[in-house]
């Protein structure tokens, strides 16, 4: 059933793999026990924010994994929240789950209604590992006229749980969501956002980053699909590749006829820190309509050897210089982190891994 | 006397889907061999006339009349207004990749004079123009403005008027980010240009670039439209003075 | 900026009907529509087959009945294989002289222009008419190079009977896709190309194609080896009469580029616009080498074409330069593919999309760089121009990166003609129109820039031909 999962929006030669996520990153077996129960989430919830118990996202856009995989995700959750926010909220909404071997499944659902004018930070942090482990989650955002919703997405799993992380945006006119997407961990990490910007002048932002190390599996397909008036898009993402981890990353501008000034920018900028790592990017833009501002670009390789050069001159280590210029490119996702300890944390997760990387 | 070049009739112009008003009842009148001169703040309109005596399609006419050598082209589009004998040096000139400056000012001579034109004698005039106004030659050849410097860009936009031959010439700051030498070169350019037959308006800051022009008319624009015409004297006042002594003047 | 100069004479000129010329249809044979091993081996007999290409045609049936039509791309819906008339040979036999050509086909290629263009410095001319090479021609002066330069039919059975099998079809195996193995099986005329090492071949040789009876499908097969530090410009131009029966081109062009070798192939493709174009062309580059496309697509109902580089020898390098304009009822699905299979290879992809009219114009690409392909580099951009809100342009691109020591990049951009530029073009005197075609003629500049004179004047005048009538 999840041969279509996270579906390049247009098809292209079948022997290059790109066209939909490997059986390396299906969806997983339900357990014969069913999922083992997990420790429920209430979150400290700021002024404006309510958590109904019920939410109606049943005629939801899907999310770039696909309707099959939103179907699988929103009946298999053993997590389930509804957020509803008015107004502004003065500070973020965090969930944290953890995997550990009593608690190897958790299994996401959350959905955010964002009112006109609204406008609400969400933190979704998974931490730990276990064997067999699984995290994963579907993650519904519906933003009002004017909302403002920020979606800060931080995965620091350890190296034998798997990740799936579904993510479905609906805006309405000058709404804007942002996304940050933190993949550190795990040894399948499969993501799809989709966004739906069919209302004029709303926006979608994206900035990701990844991990893989070992011999990870990560597969991404992000699509920001346009058929409002002056919508824009951003979706950047930075990547490090190590060992024989392996990588898909789907990139989609889909401007629709009528989508007029609108304007997509997408960028994809690969670190490979192994000759035996394999990285395929497909960048797509689909354009239907004639006044529209598309590009995309993207850069594979090794660190710049006169980079290195120059920063181990000024006496770095190689490691500090190495570190320094992942960092770089991780900072512009890490900074966008609204919790302060979380930044770090995530900074010395990446440190860790790229220790182990150099040691190993 | 003959009827005048350009009469600009009580003009009004507006701009945008909320219709603002840049120009509200403007006259001009500019005879063969005369030199006009526009001063103003920024803001004031200079640039919204040029823009819509040459047809800028984002300015729209909304009353008055322009009539250019005898003939109604309030509501042409540009290429007849260019046809006609009009011409504008723009602020900031385009960039067309693929086209050299070359084959895209032969082809504009041919559309201006609606006759083929002999290649030979065009590169020499080419030729010799551009090295009178001290372009290096290889410009020719490289598409027209791309990557052209701000001076290079002006320096090209004179070239153009230089061959064009047009017997009104809209001059918008073409003297602005030029070095104290290429203003020299951009000013001998418009002398050269400058006859009893064609006539010149220039927007400046600057009084360098009218050396060697007798200037006849100087107007000042204010609040969308022309609110003092004086003598080439008024020129220096102004650069010496500025607008709001002027204003001040004009309340005593 | 040399094809914009003749603009104003020469466009006025040109006219659309002569490439829409019909001759009478006046075949002397012609097989029944729809394809079986019955209609392939009469084929095979008819051409004299040695018994290794009757085999092979048959095997290549065989994998064609297997496998299926793309599940990507364009859709191919409009073909129906048991309706084409896979093979029609002209009333002709082969004529070395261009007096002897029948008058019929004569006045065609006249009128498309091809003495001329051979009179004015080129090598030879292999113009097929329908299936069958109708004209041949190679100077003698390039001939006593020790350049071959034959019709595939001669050249199967000629002294160079063992290279031809030695390569034939082993850059595009009939394995490749469906249309490669209906190539293989119905595969008829075609040139082949010999250039001995170290020959410096200076003029193009040149060679047109096109298509005359109604429900034809035409399979040629083109077969270029230059062997060790020699180089060749080889030149395909294409132009059909238009016809209301849905027509199938998969022709093949197989390139092998020796060490230290240097190949163009270049072609301005002008297929009528009822024509599905499926070609299939490859390029194996040993170790030096250089493979250089120059490709504009302008004619076909579909097309499909994505020239391939298989850089396997240390240092090879490919450049492909590529223009696409899609107008009214045109799907064209263009780009190229590139494998750097060896350390230190070098690919660059530069294409440029144009779409109007409701038309169709995407880039697909592939990028492949093998573990062994430390040091390579690979650049990719492509530039789309949408002319109006009822066409299309799709940017399809891909890579795949299996060793670390290289840098690959790729850029694209999409956009429309600003309306600054056109009013700048004219103040100085332009219509509208003109002010468009001027700019889609720069847009298409780096292109032209790649052509020989007489090609990008003709690339310019197509242009201008599909911008008539753009405004409104």
């Amino acid at each position: 059933m999840n041969s279509t999962m996270n579906r390049l929006p247009v098809s292209t030669w079948n022997p290059l793999g790109v066209n939909y996520a490997p059986a390396s990153a299906a969806l997983p077996g339900v357990p014969a026990g069913g999922w083992a129960k997990a420790a429920a989430l209430s979150p400290a919830l700021p002024a404006g924010v309510i958590a109904p118990t019920e939410a109606d996202f049943a005629h939801f856009a899907e999310s770039g994994m696909g309707t099959e995989a939103d179907s699988w995700l929103a009946e298999n959750a053993n997590l389930v929240n509804h957020l509803a926010v008015s107004g502004t909220a003065d500070a973020p909404v965090v969930f944290e789950t953890k995997l550990d071997a009593d608690h190897p499944h958790a299994l996401t659902y959350l959905t955010v209604d964002a009112a006109a004018g609204s406008s609400l930070t969400v933190v979704q942090v998974v931490r730990g590992d276990a064997e067999n482990g699984v995290s994963a989650n579907l993650t519904r955002i519906r933003a009002a006229e004017n909302a403002h919703v920020i979606l800060v997405q931080v995965q620091l799993l350890g190296n034998q749980a798997r990740r799936w992380n579904a993510v479905a945006i609906e805006e309405a006119t000058s709404a804007r969501v942002e996304q940050v997407r933190i993949e550190l961990g795990g040894a399948v990490t499969a993501c799809g956002t989709r966004a739906v910007l069919d209302h004029n002048k709303c926006e979608y932002d994206l900035d990701a980053v990844y991990f893989g190390s070992g011999s990870d599996v990560l597969d991404f397909n992000d699509v920001s699909v346009h058929t409002g008036k002056d919508t824009l898009c951003e979706m950047h993402t930075a990547g490090v590749l190590t060992g024989h981890a392996s990588k898909i990353l789907r990139g989609t501008v889909d401007f629709q006829r009528g989508a007029k000034r609108g304007v997509g920018h997408e960028s994809e900028d690969v670190l490979l820190f192994s000759p035996n790592a394999r990285n395929r990017t497909a960048p797509l833009i689909l354009c239907g309509e004639e006044e529209v501002e598309g590009q995309h670009a993207a850069s594979v390789g090794r660190l710049d050897e006169n980079k290195l050069y120059y920063l181990r001159s000024r006496g770095l280590s190689e490691a500090q210089a190495r570190r320094l210029m992942v960092d770089a490119r991780f900072a512009p996702a890490i900074d966008k982190i609204p919790l302060a300890d979380l930044q770090d944390e995530v900074r010395e997760n990446v440190a860790g891994r790229l220790n182990d990387e150099l040691d190993g | 006397m003959s009827s005048p070049l350009l009469e600009v009739k009580d003009l009004q112009v507006v701009v945008g889907e909320e219709n603002k008003v840049l120009l509200d009842g403007l006259n001009l009148t500019v005879n063969a061999g005369e030199t006009h001169v526009l001063m103003g703040h920024n803001g004031a309109g200079k640039s919204t006339l040029m823009s819509a005596l040459m047809g800028d399609p984002r300015y729209t006419v909304t009353r008055g009349q322009i009539i250019f050598r005898g003939q109604d082209i309030t509501h042409e589009t540009a290429d007849v207004r260019a046809r006609a004998g009009m011409f504008l040096s723009f602020q900031t000139p385009e960039e067309i990749p693929g086209i050299t400056l070359e084959s895209f000012l032969r082809t504009a001579a041919g559309a201006v004079t609606g006759k083929p034109v002999k290649v030979m004698k065009f590169r020499h005039e080419m030729a010799a123009q551009m090295e009178a106004l001290n372009m290096d030659p290889s410009y020719a050849d490289r598409y027209l403005n791309v990557g052209f410097s701000g001076g290079e860009k002006k320096k090209a936009e004179i070239l153009q008027l230089l061959m064009l031959k047009p017997a009104l010439a809209l001059l918008d700051e073409t003297d602005s980010g030029l070095d104290v030498d290429a203003v020299k070169t951009v000013a001998s350019g418009i002398k050269a240009y400058h006859n009893a037959d064609n006539a010149l308006i220039i927007i400046t800051h600057n009084a360098k670039i009218l050396e060697g022009l007798q200037v006849d008319y100087v107007h000042v624009l204010d609040d969308a439209r022309i609110v003092r015409t004086g003598d080439g004297s008024l020129v220096n006042e102004i650069i010496e003075e500025g607008f709001t002594a002027l204003k001040e003047d004009e309340a005593k | 900026m040399r094809a914009f100069e003749t603009e104003k004479t020469e466009v006025a000129e040109v006219d659309r009907s002569v490439y829409d010329i019909k001759d009478k249809v006046n075949a002397a044979f012609e097989v029944n529509s729809g394809l079986t091993a019955e209609i392939v081996e009469k084929i095979s007999e008819e051409k004299h087959d040695p018994e290794w290409m009757r085999e092979f045609r048959l095997k290549a049936l065989d994998t064609y009945n297997k496998m299926s039509i793309p599940n990507w791309g364009p859709s191919l819906t409009g073909l129906d294989m048991s309706n084409i008339v896979t093979y029609v040979r002209p009333n002709t036999e082969m004529r070395g002289k261009w007096s002897e050509v029948p008058d019929d086909i004569k006045n065609t290629f006249e009128r498309l222009g091809i003495p001329q263009a051979e009179r004015s410095s080129l090598a030879g001319v292999g113009a097929q008419y329908d299936s069958e090479v109708v004209y041949h021609n190679v100077k003698e002066e390039v001939a006593a190079q020790g350049v071959v330069y034959t019709d595939m039919e001669s050249a199967l059975t000629g002294p160079y009977a063992d290279m031809v099998k030695e390569h034939f079809m082993k850059c595009v195996p009939p394995t490749d896709h469906k249309f490669a193995a209906l190539h293989g099986a119905v595969w008829s005329g075609g040139s082949f190309v010999y250039v001995p090492a170290g020959v410096h071949v200076d003029i193009p040789l040149q060679s047109y194609f096109r298509l005359n009876a109604p429900g034809a499908g035409q399979f040629e097969h083109t077969l270029i080896i230059v062997d060790k530090g020699a180089y060749l410009h080889f030149i395909e131009g294409c132009s059909a009469p238009k016809y209301n029966v849905a027509n199938l081109h998969a022709g093949c062009v197989e390139i092998f580029v020796g060490e230290g070798a240097r190949v163009r192939y270049s072609t301005i493709e002008n297929w009528s616009k009822n024509m599905y174009n499926l070609n299939t062309k490859r390029a194996k580059v040993e170790k030096g080498g250089t493979i250089e496309w120059v490709s504009g697509s302008f004619g076909s109902h579909t097309g499909c074409l994505y020239p391939m580089s298989v850089l396997q020898g240390e240092g090879a390098r490919m450049e492909f330069t590529g223009i696409t304009f899609a107008g009214a009822g045109q799907d064209l699905d263009t780009g190229a593919k590139v494998v750097h299979a060896a350390p230190n290879t070098t690919s660059h992809i530069s294409t440029k999309s144009i779409a109007r009219d409701g038309g169709v114009s995407n880039f697909r690409s592939s990028v492949v760089v093998l573990p062994n392909a430390k040091g390579s580099k690979s650049s990719v951009s492509c530039e789309s121009l949408m002319l109006d809100d009822r066409s299309r342009s799709d940017t399809i691109p891909a890579m795949d990166i299996r060793c670390d020591a290289v840098d690959v990049g790729h850029e694209a951009k999409i956009g429309r003609i600003s309306e600054e530029a056109i009013f700048y073009l004219m103040s100085r005197g332009m219509t509208e129109e003109d002010a468009r075609a001027l700019i889609v003629g720069g847009f298409a500049e780096p292109i032209a820039k790649e052509l020989p004179l007489e090609y990008a004047v003709e690339m310019n005048n197509l242009i201008h031909l599909e911008m008539k009538g753009s405004i409104g």
